[in-house]
């Protein structure tokens, strides 16, 4: 087998006395959508911040495209090719939509111009073209949270890690989110995507689901045996996706 | 705003005018605007580092410092000529800001802001003690400047570069970046800003104007001492002119800069003993109502002009 | 260095160190509870020393029954300014900058008005002259009164803080300003009495300072970058951090003003403050806030 675009071995992390990951490991094939749930706390922005750099972990080591990326800082990790969106969305708010994306998309664009260019591209990808010229802080969350998204892809990843891409919106919204990242995949990009709520979309999209709780994997698998097994419905899912859960 | 042919020609106008002013100006005017251009190419260097990045930096007259010791030092002791000393000023400034940036732009705001304020008084106790090479309190004495037209000229050619290398920037990748760190330094790391390498060369380049600044003062004023090389008051109005004119603009510094010369130098003949409280007070207010100060003003009433004309 | 003259300069150090604490537990009680760095706290300081020098002066009042005035005005200054200027930025992103350059701009305003009110010449009070023999070493009477003031005026804001329901509900804005208003703590209102009740700390340190030392209206900002150097020292949000701190610096102070220069004693608060920032962010005693 190929190596794996991300592998997650053994990773630790602590704040003090309290330990946010605890001995984590996962594997991210190439092109592949791979959720992890858990709920508020479970320390999935942790594990991304670790991921990216911007936490170093207390243990454990990332690897990406096979090698060691551990100690490397967010804008190295960005340019070898990791996109990320923030739970709480982080628009620059005094720059224009356009140029937003155009910041990331200087990470592999040499002059300012052919970032702009390619930022139009990504700003028709996702749908945002008409806002090009408006300033980010003046966009709605909906609007806000694609944009997290277009910037992360500028950036010409081969990952995109996705905090909570899709709390705080709509079914419309959210049906058009899962629809983005399925056109993702479809350029070659794999996505991690951290969720808490949204359960249709991790049914819908994943090509595997890791279960995080209390900063430990609890389970890992393919969505419909995830789903089913009792440990998770116990601790996470609850009565009332256990039925969705047997029924799908 | 810069395109319409009206701009066009009063910049024209301006620009002769500053040229032609040595010849038929008096002595009076000539150092007015010797002045002004000082000030106005140390708050274009303000404006480079706390403009665009969100650094707010209170050290400019660090630099300005150097700048002046610089010069003192090379024409009195080395017999430099001196815009050869006004140059290596600006590079000792450069030299002396790559390790202090390093050090103290990994400082989140307020911190940054206590280090550089404090770093002016290090540099002021340097210059009262190191008596050997700064002769401390008795300060250095320079030949007298003479003409001071060629001081005039050097002086209009530092901010005609001033505006040159913001106007340059302004519009490249290079100042996107800058701009994305002032807005959000996270997020832009997030998006692959090489946030420390980014800060440290506008911090770097924004050290080299105040140095001119000062060294072209020193010569001017023949003398240098410590209170002289690092006037309090100096700071307060760089910053104040780069924040009414606007910061993170290309023409917002030197707008403020002309105007609030004008206006010191008014308040001056009459209200000298308030000037430090008028210029605070006239920061508070500026602050208050309107804190992206003149030139995004002034943008957002012709972008409505245009919209409104476009309507009708 | 004979064992004498060790212990005087540690004596000196101690004594110098407390004033410096007071100096730090307003910057300490704002910073920590707003999170707003007043750039203005050292030129409160110098006004309310020259206003203790003026009434020690001109009309003779003893500079401790001088000390409510002082503190009164540092209360007075520090009000109106969270009030009129600070509460009205808007709570973005820009704040912090917009705060900092605003107290900026209230520095130069005191300097100007301290100069224009007392002069620009250096003063001091003389008020007790001399100083106690207590086993070998000298205890100058007014630094040991400054000192003992210093401990007072810190003890009763402990209590306060600790005892009052004002203190209290600083303390809780400091936490989690959220749930403090959840709680029915009127934040606005706690936040401007924290601000006066730190610059109100500053005045009393000033009127105090004025005893020992001389003072110029330009020397606001040393005093300034001092005081935020014990808190950055000690650890922002440590009330014994900011008292160990200050200790901390008057011990620097007073042994480089000995081996070396009193003007290089000057700039090792600047030095200090940038080492621990580098290497141990949270000073001694802090929390690790964000």
């Amino acid at each position: 087998m190929t190596t794996p675009l991300l592998e997650v071995r053994d990773v630790s992390r602590s704040f003090g006395g309290v330990r946010a990951l605890s001995h984590l490991s996962f594997e991210v094939p190439h092109g592949k959508i791979v959720s992890i749930i858990g709920p508020n706390g479970a320390g999935k922005t942790t594990l991304f911040n670790v991921i990216t750099g911007a936490l170093a972990p207390s243990s454990g080591e990332v690897r990406f495209e096979g090698a060691s990326i551990s100690g490397l800082r967010p804008d190295q990790t960005a340019r070898l090719g990791i996109g990320r969106t923030f739970q709480i969305v982080r628009p620059f708010p005094g720059l224009t939509t356009l140029d937003n994306v155009a910041v990331a998309a200087l990470a592999k664009e040499r002059t300012r111009r052919a970032a702009r260019m390619r930022a139009e591209e990504i700003l028709e990808l996702t749908r945002l073209a008409p806002f090009a010229h408006v300033e980010a802080r003046n966009l709605t969350l909906a609007r806000r949270k694609r944009l997290e998204v277009a910037r992360a892809v500028a950036l010409r990843p081969r990952l995109i890690l996705l905090d909570e891409v899709m709390a705080g919106l709509n079914p419309a919204e959210v049906d058009q989110t899962i629809q983005l990242i399925g056109r993702l995949r479809s350029l070659g990009v794999a996505t991690v995507a951290g969720i808490e709520h949204v359960m249709q979309a991790v049914q819908k999209i994943s090509d595997w689901i890791v279960v995080l709780n209390f900063g430990e994997k609890l389970a890992e698998g393919l969505p419909a045996e995830v789903m089913h097994q009792p440990e998770v419905v116990k601790a996470y899912l609850g009565a009332r996706y256990a039925d969705a859960a047997v029924r799908s | 705003m810069m395109a319409t042919p009206r701009m066009r020609a009063l910049a024209a106008a301006a620009i002769l005018l500053a040229i032609a002013v040595p010849f038929v100006g008096s002595d009076y005017l000539i150092g007015l605007l010797f002045t002004t251009f000082l000030f106005v190419g140390m708050a274009y260097g303000w404006n480079l580092i706390s403009g665009y990045t969100a650094y707010v930096s209170f050290g400019q007259i660090s630099f300005f410092g150097i700048g002046a010791y610089a010069v003192a030092i090379l024409v009195s002791k080395l017999s430099w000529a001196w815009p050869f000393a006004v140059l290596a000023g600006a590079g000792a400034a450069a030299l002396i800001a790559a390790p202090l940036g390093w050090a103290m732009l990994r400082l989140r705001g307020p911190y940054f802001a206590l280090g550089m304020l404090g770093f002016v008084q290090v540099l002021y106790m340097l210059a009262s003690s190191w008596s050997s090479l700064t002769k401390g309190g008795e300060g250095i004495y320079l030949p007298p400047a003479g003409n001071l037209r060629p001081l005039y000229y050097a002086a209009a050619l530092m901010v005609a570069a001033a505006i040159a290398v913001t106007w340059a920037i302004d519009r490249s990748a290079f100042g996107l970046r800058l701009r994305s760190i002032g807005e959000d330094e996270i997020a832009a790391e997030a998006m692959g800003v090489h946030t420390t390498r980014s800060k440290l060369a506008a911090f770097v380049l924004a050290s080299t104007l105040p140095a001119m600044a000062g060294g072209l003062y020193a010569f001017r004023l023949s003398y240098v001492d410590p209170s002289s090389a690092f006037p309090a008051s100096y700071e307060v109005q760089v910053i104040l002119m780069a924040i009414f004119g606007g910061a993170g603009t290309v023409w917002g510094p030197l707008l403020g800069g002309v105007v609030l010369s004008a206006v010191a130098e008014a308040l001056w003949a009459r209200f000298a003993e308030l000037h430090l409280l008028l210029f605070g007070l006239f920061i508070v207010v500026v602050l208050r109502y309107m804190p992206e100060g003149f030139v995004p003003l002034l943008r957002r009433r012709a972008a409505a002009a245009a919209i409104r004309k476009d309507a009708r | 260095m004979t064992p004498r003259i060790l212990l005087q300069l540690i004596v000196n150090g101690i004594m110098l160190g407390g004033v410096y604490g007071l100096m730090s537990l307003g910057i300490n009680l704002v910073w920590g509870v707003m999170g707003v760095v007043n750039l203005a706290h050292g030129d409160v300081i110098i006004a309310a020393g020259f206003v203790t020098f003026w009434l020690f002066t001109r009309l003779g009042v003893n500079p401790l029954l001088a000390l409510p005035v002082s503190i009164a005005m540092g209360f007075t200054i520090g009000l109106c300014v969270q009030k009129f200027l600070l509460a009205r930025v808007p709570q973005d992103r820009g704040a912090v900058k917009t705060s900092l350059l605003m107290t900026f701009g209230v520095s130069y305003m005191l300097i100007n008005a301290v100069q224009l009110t007392f002069g620009n010449e250096f003063q001091t009070v003389m008020f007790l002259p001399g100083s106690w023999r207590v086993g070998g070493l000298d205890f100058a009477k007014s630094r040991t009164l400054a000192f003992s003031m210093a401990a007072v005026i810190s003890l009763l804001l402990w209590a306060f803080l600790r005892f009052s329901f004002t203190g209290r509900a600083i303390h809780a804005v400091s936490q989690s300003p959220e749930g403090a208003s959840v709680c029915g703590i009127d934040i606005g209102r706690t936040r401007i009495l924290s601000f006066g009740l730190g610059a109100a700390l500053a005045a009393a340190a000033g009127a105090l300072l004025v005893m020992i030392f001389a003072i110029s209206p330009a020397m606001g900002t040393g005093y300034t970058v001092r005081s935020f150097a014990v808190t950055v020292i000690g650890g922002l949000g440590s009330f014994p951090g900011a008292l160990l701190g200050a200790l901390v610096l008057g011990m620097a102070e007073v042994f480089t003003g000995y081996l070396a220069s009193a003007q290089i004693a000057n700039g090792i608060a600047f030095l200090l403050f940038l080492a621990v920032l580098l290497t141990r962010p949270q000073g001694l005693f802090g929390r690790k806030t964000s």
